[in-house]
């Protein structure tokens, strides 16, 4: 599987999530939620957050690889490291969550909790990226 | 008679193109999160042998399109497809039996998963 380059601009990403943040209720024609504005609030710190803490680290203002909905009204952010990945939910209560996939294919173990602080979910970011 | 599903037949989920990261196509996990994950974890599918693609797309909204994966691949992660028809669809189906590594299972879903080029649709 083809890997982006990071993205270090945070415009595309922000731009994105202000499309997503605009879906309807019923977008997946399976009855899911708009996104909440406590998700787009927490889904838009985490963006700035992540770039701030990265910049900090010297490896620049790195933007998430991607953005989604999630049917429950939350939004999904994900980060891709040269060997690991990571995806942050921004749950409807402007919560996080996340799965960690780290390494490839059959080999790869994964790690995920339904609710995390911040700081947890920064340094995790910070080791995908690092991996 | 109950109609059996295969480990090689193909299921359909239909997406939105933001389920799709956009410089490499690979599939988001969210594409396969349902909106009761915690309580009730219940992901609509279409058992393609039964289905028509381009039906099955027109059914949804525009802009959504449409993915394809093997009904072996929910079972090997301890998942479950059960045949679940609607007066529109009769190759409706569930995938069932989401466990607290749901989030796991949701991942490798989506990672097994292809886009399905169905004429006609929209694609961006």
């Amino acid at each position: 599987m083809a890997i982006a380059p990071p993205q270090l601009s945070l415009l595309p990403a922000l731009k994105r999530l202000v499309e997503i943040a605009d879906l309807p209720a019923d977008w997946d024609a399976e009855g899911a939620d708009p996104p909440s504005a406590k998700a787009v609030a927490a889904a838009s710190y985490l963006i700035e957050a992540a770039a701030d803490d990265q910049e900090r680290r010297a490896r620049g203002r790195i933007a998430p690889t991607t953005s989604s909905p999630i049917p429950d009204g939350g939004l999904q952010l994900e980060w891709q490291g040269p060997g690991a990945r990571i995806d942050v939910q921004a749950n409807p209560d402007g919560s996080y969550g996340y799965l960690v996939k780290w390494g490839r294919d059959d080999s790869a173990r994964y790690e995920e909790a339904d609710e995390a602080p911040l700081d947890i979910v920064l340094a995790l970011i910070d080791r995908v990226l690092g991996q | 008679m109950t109609e059996r599903i295969d480990d090689g037949d193909d299921l359909f989920r239909r997406i939105l193109e933001y389920h799709r990261v956009p410089a490499t196509g690979r599939i988001s996990s969210s594409a396969f999160m349902g909106k009761g994950r915690r309580l009730d974890p219940e992901v609509s599918v279409f058992l393609a042998r039964l289905s028509d693609p381009a039906k099955v797309l027109r059914a949804g909204l525009p802009r959504q399109q449409l993915v394809a994966l093997q009904a072996a691949v929910p079972r090997a992660i301890g998942l479950d497809v059960h045949l679940q028809p609607t007066e529109d669809v009769v190759g409706h189906c569930v995938i069932v039996g989401f466990g607290l590594n749901w989030k796991e299972q949701c991942a490798r879903l989506a990672d097994a998963s292809h886009l399905v080029e169905v004429p006609g649709s929209v694609r961006e």
